[in-house]
């Protein structure tokens, strides 16, 4: 289509400018891999009817409980595995029990869930470490990347990133060629069809809530253990917020979402080229720099226009 | 969004415009003429501009036409477009009171707050205020007394943990209890429901 066309001009132009062009893809595609995982995650959380805005505090929670698992696995891989998926799942099971069964008001129980997030990780950080505010953890637990050479560039390409674009191709592929799939879907759109049919409404929504949960668990994970390589307490930055703002600007399909994730990455690969850029980093401070992710993620949701919802999106369904 | 953007801007604008020199970690002091007079030990005077605003909410919220008419498209959103409430005045409306609130917050942070009377670089003294405003405005069920008196609760609960941290507890424990308490008020007839649930039914 027209985007990848206009990406390539627009990293052209930029490379005239002496920004490396390799280097905003590799920091893209780096920052991309969780907001994707997330998205998708939330994508097929809401097309089952549950709104989780608390995507922000799983990131959080998940990315030191993923480095603590990680050092006592030993693992990078058993970090992201344990630590971010199972951990990731199991709040995501939880906040299902409670959007479903617990007839929760979704939106407050997200909120509450980010300020369990944003007061746990300092709490987490002096629990397992005694070092209040950053923690290095040994090199070797990284997630090894792939490095690519690239004329005299090395591109720098994490094994997670592959798995978040294959997860994107298969939650496709689960929501709207399998059973499944179509179930999930109409847990948002009518869940009275699912329950006449025989089917537990709120069984299938608690699925699509604990694999939302697992995949943004691994996000969370991924940031530390596969990008950062150290863990402070403002790590996620955000990011679940902009992955919301992304599966909403996506209009809740998966491929979009993936797509809208890229876009917001490329921005973060952005900002971070040109504050280390030798030429630029002179120009423009540094704080507005930081701010282009943020910036582009609201102009983006400026112009959704009109995006449709699943029409039983954030009711609790309860049987007459 | 906005929050990260506003705290790029703000750290922007207290290294290169509002910075004290010889103090790195901080911006220049309010003026002494800015000051709002100090009452007790950390108590200022602008506790009384809080309660104004809090008396000012009360009458626009439930003793106003435009008040009433936010009221009903909160609770009701069909029937307001029904009787023709314009939409977008309430959301104009709303957003405006919000950072009304919002911005008296943070200012009241600076001018009524001894002994510093300013910003740190750290914003530590006012990042998680709105965060916080969110489970205050939730625990008091949305309802002025109910506000006052959560968020004299919440108070508490923080200045309380500056002294965990003597114990070696971080003291952002605090904000996580909030997010339970937010968590546990979402959840509508808890009890009724556990009991159901022991009694054998779903």
């Amino acid at each position: 289509m027209i985007g990848t066309p206009l990406l390539v001009i627009v990293l052209y132009v930029l490379g005239f400018f002496g920004i490396e062009p390799i280097h905003i893809l590799e920091t893209s595609f780096m920052a991309m891999t969780p907001l994707i995982l997330a998205a998708i995650g939330e994508t097929l959380n809401e097309r089952s009817g549950i709104v989780n805005i608390g995507l922000e505090g799983i990131f959080l929670i998940t990315s030191v409980t993923g480095v603590y698992l990680a050092e006592v696995t030993g693992n990078g891989i058993g970090g992201i595995i344990l630590g971010g998926a199972l951990i990731g799942a199991l709040i995501g099971f939880f906040f299902g029990l409670i959007s479903t069964y617990g007839r929760a008001a979704q939106v407050i129980a997200g909120m509450g869930l980010n300020l369990i997030g944003l007061g746990l990780v300092p709490f987490l950080m002096m629990a397992f470490w005694a070092f209040p505010g950053i923690h290095i953890f040994d090199p070797d637990l990284r997630i090894k990347t792939i490095d690519i050479i690239i004329g005299d560039h090395v591109f720098r390409l994490s094994p997670i990133t592959l798995l978040a674009v294959i997860c994107v191709i298969l939650i496709d592929v689960l929501l709207y060629r399998t059973l499944l799939g179509i179930r999930i879907q109409a847990a948002g759109e009518k869940p009275e069809a699912l329950d006449v049919a025989g089917l537990n409404v709120n069984l299938t929504r608690l699925l699509a809530s604990t694999i939302c949960g697992g995949l943004t668990g691994i996000g969370g994970a991924f940031m530390p253990l596969g990008w950062f390589g150290g863990l402070v307490k403002e790590i996620t930055a955000g990011r679940g917020f902009i992955a919301l703002a992304a599966t909403v600007f996506s209009g809740l399909d998966p491929i979009l979402a993936a797509i809208s994730s890229f876009i917001f990455g490329f921005s973060e690969g952005l900002a971070f080229t040109f504050m280390v850029t030798p030429g630029v980093k002179e120009a423009v401070p540094y704080y507005f720099v930081n701010m282009i992710p943020y910036i582009v993620t609201i102009l983006a949701l400026a112009f959704i226009g009109s995006k449709r919802f699943p029409k039983a999106l954030g009711k609790p369904y309860i049987r007459e | 969004m906005l929050n990260w953007i506003a705290l790029f801007l703000v750290r922007y604008l207290i290294e290169y415009h509002y910075y004290e020199p010889g103090r790195a970690e901080r911006a220049l002091p309010a003026l002494q003429t800015a000051r709002y007079d100090v009452l007790g030990a950390s108590l200022t005077s602008i506790i009384y501009v809080a309660i104004g605003f809090i008396l000012f909410t009360y009458f626009l919220l439930w003793r106003s036409t435009i008040g009433y008419e936010l009221r009903l498209t909160g609770s009701n959103p069909e029937a307001a477009r029904y009787v023709g409430v314009s939409s977008v005045k309430v959301v104009f409306l709303n957003f405006f009171i919000g950072g009304l609130a919002a911005g008296l917050a943070g200012a009241s942070q600076v001018l009524g707050r001894p002994p510093a009377w300013t910003i740190y670089k750290t914003l530590g003294n006012v990042i998680n205020l709105g965060f916080n405003g969110i489970g205050v405005a939730l625990i008091g069920r949305n309802n002025p007394v109910g506000i006052i008196f959560s968020a004299i609760f919440l108070g508490i609960l923080l200045y309380g943990a500056r002294f965990m941290q003597y114990q070696g507890i971080d003291p952002d424990l605090t904000v996580a209890i909030n997010g339970i308490i937010v968590v546990s008020l979402s959840l509508p007839e808890l009890y009724i429901l556990i009991k159901r649930f022991v009694a054998g039914g779903r």
